[in-house]
C-alpha cells in the first residue's frame, strides 16, 4: 500500500464512515450493530487495498459491502439461535425496537416510518442523494440504473413520500 | 411544489444521526497506526506493544456493543462463531513481524483443538478444519523464514521454540482426529461385479481385531448416473493416486444411499 492509497483511504474514512453507520442503523435499528457492519466494511476494504487492488470509487465500493454484510446479516437471523447464556441487556437485539435518540424524536420516527413505506430502491436512492450527498453518478452505480433513470426514480420517490407523509399528520 | 422541497427537507433530518464519536476515532486510530507503523519484522517488544495496543482498542470499539466480548464463548454452530473470528481476523490483519504472525496462528490452532475437544462430535469436525487452515499458515509462514533467514543465529534460536510449538500441536490435533475417526462407521474393502444391467456391490468391515468381514447383505443397483459415478471412484479411486477416498468409505449413508436406487426385484 503506498502513501498516495493510505492517504485516500483515511480521507474515504473521514468522509464516509458517519454515513455509513447512518446507513446501517436505519437498515438494521441496532447501534452496536450498525457500528460492527461499518468497522468490517472498513477492513474488509483494508485487506482489499493492502493485496494491491485499486479502488476506482470508495463511497460505490463501501457501500456495495455494506449492503452486503447488511444483507449477510439479515439472512443469518432468519435461521439465528441465540444460547440463553449470551442473552443480556447488552447482546439481545429486538429489531423492532428503534434506538432511543430516534425513539424520543417524534419527527425523525415519522420521516423513517414514511420511508419504509417506500420500496427498498426508492428508498435507497432517496437517502444517498440527500442524507449521503452522493452524487447522480455514484447512485447510478449503485443501483445498477442509467443516471436519467436514477433522476426520474428521485422525482416519483419524492412525490410518494408527500403522501404517505399525509397518514402521520 | 412547496411541498416537494419540504419533503426533501424532511429527509434531510436523518443527518442527524450521529456516531458515536468515541467508537469513530478508536476505529480511525487503528487504521492510521497500522500506516504509521513501519513493517520491518525484526522488533520483537515493538511489535508485540503495537498489536496489543491496537487490537485493545480495536476490541474496545467493537466491544462497546458487547458483541465480542459474548463471542469469545462461541463455538462452531453458534451465532456470535463469526464474530469470533473476525476478532482473530482483525489481530492477524493488524500483527507485525513474521514471529508475532506464526505465534499468533499457532494460539489460533490451539483454540480450534480446544474447541473441538469440547464440544460433540459433528462440529469438532469443523473445528479440526479451521485448526489446519492455522497450522498450514505458521507453516507456510516458517518456511519463508527458515529460507530467508539461514545465516541468522539469533533468530534460530527463536524458530526452534517455534518448530517445538508447531510439533506438538500438530501431534493434538493428530489425536484428536484419530479419536474422531474411531467413531464414524468404516468400510475397508470394496467388491464391484457388474453385467450389462446392474451392478452388485459389497461393503466390506473390520471388526475390533482388525480381521476383515462381508456386509450382511448385497445390495444391487439400477444403473444411473449418480451411482455410476460413485462405482467409478469405488473401483478406480480418484485422481492420479487412483485411492478411494477415504470420505466415500467412511460416510456413515454411502450403503444406504446406493441401496435407495435398488431395484426391489431379486433376480437370483
Amino acid at each position: 500500500m503506498n502513501e498516495k492509497q493510505q492517504k485516500e483511504f483515511l480521507s474515504a474514512f473521514d468522509d464516509l464512515a458517519p454515513k455509513l453507520y447512518r446507513f446501517s442503523l436505519l437498515r438494521v435499528n441496532s447501534k452496536p450493530l450498525a457500528e460492527d457492519l461499518v468497522s468490517q466494511a472498513f477492513l474488509k476494504t483494508w485487506e482489499y487495498v493492502q493485496k494491491g487492488q485499486v479502488v476506482q470509487s470508495y463511497p460505490v465500493f463501501l457501500y456495495r459491502v455494506v449492503r452486503n454484510l447488511i444483507a449477510d446479516h439479515w439472512r443469518s437471523k432468519a435461521s439465528r439461535t441465540i444460547s440463553i447464556e449470551l442473552v443480556s441487556a447488552e447482546t439481545f437485539v429486538d429489531h423492532e425496537q428503534m434506538p432511543e435518540e430516534i425513539n424520543n424524536d417524534i419527527e425523525l420516527k415519522r420521516i423513517i416510518k414514511s420511508l419504509d413505506k417506500l420500496p427498498k430502491d426508492q428508498r435507497e436512492i432517496l437517502h444517498w442523494r440527500f442524507v449521503d450527498g452522493l452524487s447522480i453518478k455514484e447512485i447510478a452505480e449503485l443501483s445498477g440504473k442509467k443516471p436519467n433513470a436514477v433522476y426520474v426514480c428521485i422525482y416519483r420517490s419524492v412525490q410518494k413520500l408527500k403522501e404517505v407523509f399525509k397518514n402521520y399528520v | 411544489m412547496f411541498k416537494f422541497f419540504q419533503a426533501i427537507k424532511s429527509i434531510k433530518k436523518l443527518k442527524a444521526l450521529e456516531p458515536n464519536q468515541r467508537w469513530l476515532k478508536a476505529l480511525r486510530m487503528q487504521f492510521s497506526r497500522q500506516i504509521s507503523v513501519p513493517v520491518t519484522g525484526h522488533s520483537y517488544s515493538g511489535a508485540r506493544l503495537t498489536l496489543t495496543f491496537a487490537s485493545l482498542i480495536l476490541i474496545f470499539a467493537l466491544g462497546g456493543s458487547g458483541l465480542v466480548n459474548s463471542a469469545q464463548a462461541a463455538f462452531p454452530g453458534d451465532a456470535l462463531y463469526p464474530v469470533k473470528l473476525l476478532a482473530e481476523r482483525v489481530q492477524e490483519a493488524l500483527t507485525i513481524g513474521e514471529e508475532n504472525k506464526i505465534n499468533l496462528a499457532l494460539r489460533f490452532a490451539e483454540k480450534r483443538l480446544e474447541e473441538s475437544e469440547k464440544m460433540d462430535q459433528k462440529n469438532s469436525d469443523k473445528a479440526i478444519v479451521k485448526a489446519e487452515e492455522n497450522f498450514n499458515k505458521a507453516e507456510i509462514i516458517l518456511k519463508k523464514i527458515a529460507d530467508g533467514n539461514k545465516n541468522n543465529g539469533k533468530e534460530f534460536k527463536d524458530l526452534d521454540k517455534i518448530v517445538e510449538r508447531l510439533e506438538n500441536l500438530s501431534q493434538r490435533k493428530n489425536q484428536l482426529a484419530k479419536k474422531l475417526q474411531k467413531r464414524l462407521p468404516k468400510f475397508t474393502t470394496v467388491t464391484v461385479e457388474r453385467d450389462e444391467n446392474s451392478i452388485i456391490v459389497t461393503f466390506g468391515t473390520t471388526n475390533a481385531s482388525g480381521t476383515p468381514e462381508n456386509a450382511s447383505s448385497t445390495p444391487t443397483f439400477k444403473i444411473n448416473p449418480g451411482t455410476e459415478r460413485i462405482i467409478k471412484l469405488l473401483t478406480d479411486g480418484a485422481g492420479k493416486s487412483r485411492k478411494i477416498p477415504p470420505g466415500l468409505l467412511r460416510a456413515p449413508g454411502i450403503e444406504k444411499k446406493l441401496a435407495t436406487t435398488t431395484d426391489s426385484d431379486d433376480s437370483e
